[in-house]
């Protein structure tokens, strides 16, 4: 109710300021309201909608499973962490935007160009927080996990990754923002449909309070993801998986018993 | 000295000249370029929300924004399809099998922006073949990447200006072929116009004269030192001297009223303007163009 309450009031802040300020690029929310739902039922925002997410998840699905195998995986090799660090340094202040004609050039106008720029601004927050969750699992625990005889990969999907998945999980969550903040640039690459485009075409037509629709539509698309994947985060919470886990363990799952077990063991005992 | 604030993007500029060879200091103006935008809708809103006096953009834009309640009018030519310049170039590949506006149907066809004059060219070229927009893809591309979507084959069809119509003839040369041109679509009319805040003008009657002048000057100037112009043109827009061609403008760069009331009366049509109370007069503007009687 706090959170709803916080949105009226900047929804009454903008209607305050645009009609204050009283200017054609400033449209009041009483305009952009009966603006969105002009959009809504036409089937227009439905269609641009649809087309943004279809890029919102490729890329970012990508980003993802890119991000979060190399982040794995240079906190495992050292070599390859030394290697690929500085690339990833150098390659994420480099905006999506400055990389059209090589883009261009290797993925065509057609949804790879612009999963790609979506998945170029999605994962580098993916794989830092990969990496620095990995990093922060406390040593005592893999260290006594790995005498009870737990190899490479057990202790991977056992113990770092589960204990890891918070930090992990926030580098998802900052990972999509910045997918759908590129959304925009996205669809200027040779687009005909989509969110972005349509703010490009609204803003470049003059038609403020259809811009301002589509953005809010962004808005609350983008705040919806976040949802799901907060949601998602507090449910890998590591307590709250180790609950469940209990659960699962009546029913005879002795692996991941015996890890989350040892893992309570550990934690009781180091603190 | 009086001072303005003028928003720009990379073409050929007759503000750029004024500025070079004095035409401005002349009227006791100085013109202070504030930064490259997008194109010329978002000139116009920097222009509308105060952060710039003028700027430049095609008349179906100013026409747009006149009808969404911003305060801009236009001044003075920029471009124009001229016997000498048909401005607008519309290319396919050369071994397409794209061989006359007809064979268009459900192919990709690059615009610059959505609602540009490209745009409403294209369409009026798809209508007077008995098709509609809906007849072709249409993709927003920028002028610099649409050569390469073309001959890559990501696109079917480009529309280009100079001097990217210059790069893409010296570029590609014999991969490349003119499927029509502005002129073809409509005869020979303006596109683009430098434009004022009108609210702004009416307070600083002296410094529009003043800025209105230093074009007309500078447009006469490089129609007489084509050779001379290229390379000041070079040196604001960065482009490559050999690309820049020579450049033609309306007589004395006036605003073409007649091609104004062509824009505003097929915006009125098509129901992409529906203000009815528009007038030519409120889009462009010769009267502080002191030489055209």
């Amino acid at each position: 109710m706090k959170r709803l309450g916080g949105f009226l009031l900047l929804l009454l802040l903008w209607e305050v300021i645009a009609r204050r300020v009283s200017s054609p690029l400033l449209s009041p929310v009483s305009a952009v309201l009966p603006a969105s739902w002009r959009l809504l039922i036409s089937g227009e925002l439905f269609l641009h909608a649809r087309t943004s997410l279809i890029n919102i998840l490729i890329g970012f699905s990508l980003a993802v499973s890119v991000g979060l195998t190399l982040g794995v995986s240079i906190t495992q090799f050292k070599t390859l962490r030394s290697m690929l660090m500085p690339i990833v340094d150098a390659m994420r202040p480099v905006a999506a935007l400055t990389l059209f004609p090589v883009i261009l050039v290797a993925l065509g106008l057609g949804i790879a160009s612009k999963a790609f720029v979506i998945f170029w601004t999605a994962w580098p927050a993916i794989i830092l927080n990969t990496a620095e969750g990995i990093y922060r699992v406390d040593k005592s625990i893999t260290e006594a996990a790995q005498l009870d005889g737990a190899g490479r990969w057990a202790l991977l999907r056992h113990i770092i990754i589960p204990l890891a998945l918070p930090i992990i999980m926030t580098g998802i969550r900052i990972g999509a923002s910045g997918g759908w903040i590129s959304l925009v640039a996205a669809e200027m690459l040779g687009a005909s449909a989509g969110l972005g485009y349509a703010v490009l075409g609204y803003s470049q037509t003059f038609h403020f309070a259809e811009m301002y629709a589509v953005i809010l539509t962004i808005a609350v698309l983008g705040l919806a993801m976040n949802v799901c994947l907060a949601y998602a985060q507090d449910k890998l919470d590591y307590d709250k998986e180790a609950s469940r886990a209990e659960k699962y363990l009546r029913f005879g799952d002795r692996a991941i018993g015996w890890n989350l077990d040892s893992v309570r063991w550990f934690k009781s005992a180091s603190s | 000295m009086m001072t303005m604030r003028y928003v720009n993007f990379k073409v050929y500029d007759p503000v750029y000249v004024a500025i070079d060879k004095g035409f401005f200091a002349k009227y006791n103006l100085e013109v202070k370029i504030i930064g490259d935008v997008l194109g010329g809708p978002t000139a116009i809103q920097a222009v509308a929300a105060g952060a710039a006096e003028a700027g430049l953009s095609s008349i179906p834009a100013i026409i747009n924004a006149n009808a969404a309640g911003l305060p801009v009018i236009g001044t003075t030519d920029i471009q124009s399809a001229l016997p000498k310049q048909p401005l607008e170039y519309y290319y396919v590949r050369a071994d397409s099998p794209i061989k006359s506006i007809k064979d268009l149907k459900g192919k990709q066809f690059a615009v610059n922006l959505i609602k540009s004059s490209f745009h409403y060219t294209a369409i009026m070229a798809l209508e007077q073949s008995d098709m509609t927009e809906k007849d072709v893809n249409f993709v927003l591309l920028a002028f610099d990447k649409q050569e390469e979507a073309l001959i890559r084959g990501q696109v079917d069809v480009i529309g280009l200006m100079e001097p990217y119509n210059t790069h893409a003839i010296k570029t590609y040369g014999d991969k490349i072929r003119l499927l029509f041109s502005a002129p073809d679509v409509f005869g020979n009319k303006q596109f683009c116009t430098h434009f004022v805040n009108r609210v702004w003008a009416q307070y600083n009657p002296a410094a529009v004269q003043a800025f209105v002048s230093g074009i007309v000057d500078a447009a006469v100037w490089i129609e007489a030192h084509q050779d001379e112009a290229r390379p000041i043109i070079a040196k604001y827009t960065g482009i490559e001297t050999a690309f820049i061609p020579d450049y033609y403008f309306q007589p004395q760069a006036q605003s073409n009223m007649a091609d104004v009331q062509f824009w505003l009366d097929y915006l009125l049509k098509r129901g992409d303007v529906t203000a009815s109370w528009l007038k030519a007069e409120n889009i462009a503007t010769n009267k502080w163009n002191s030489a055209v009687k």
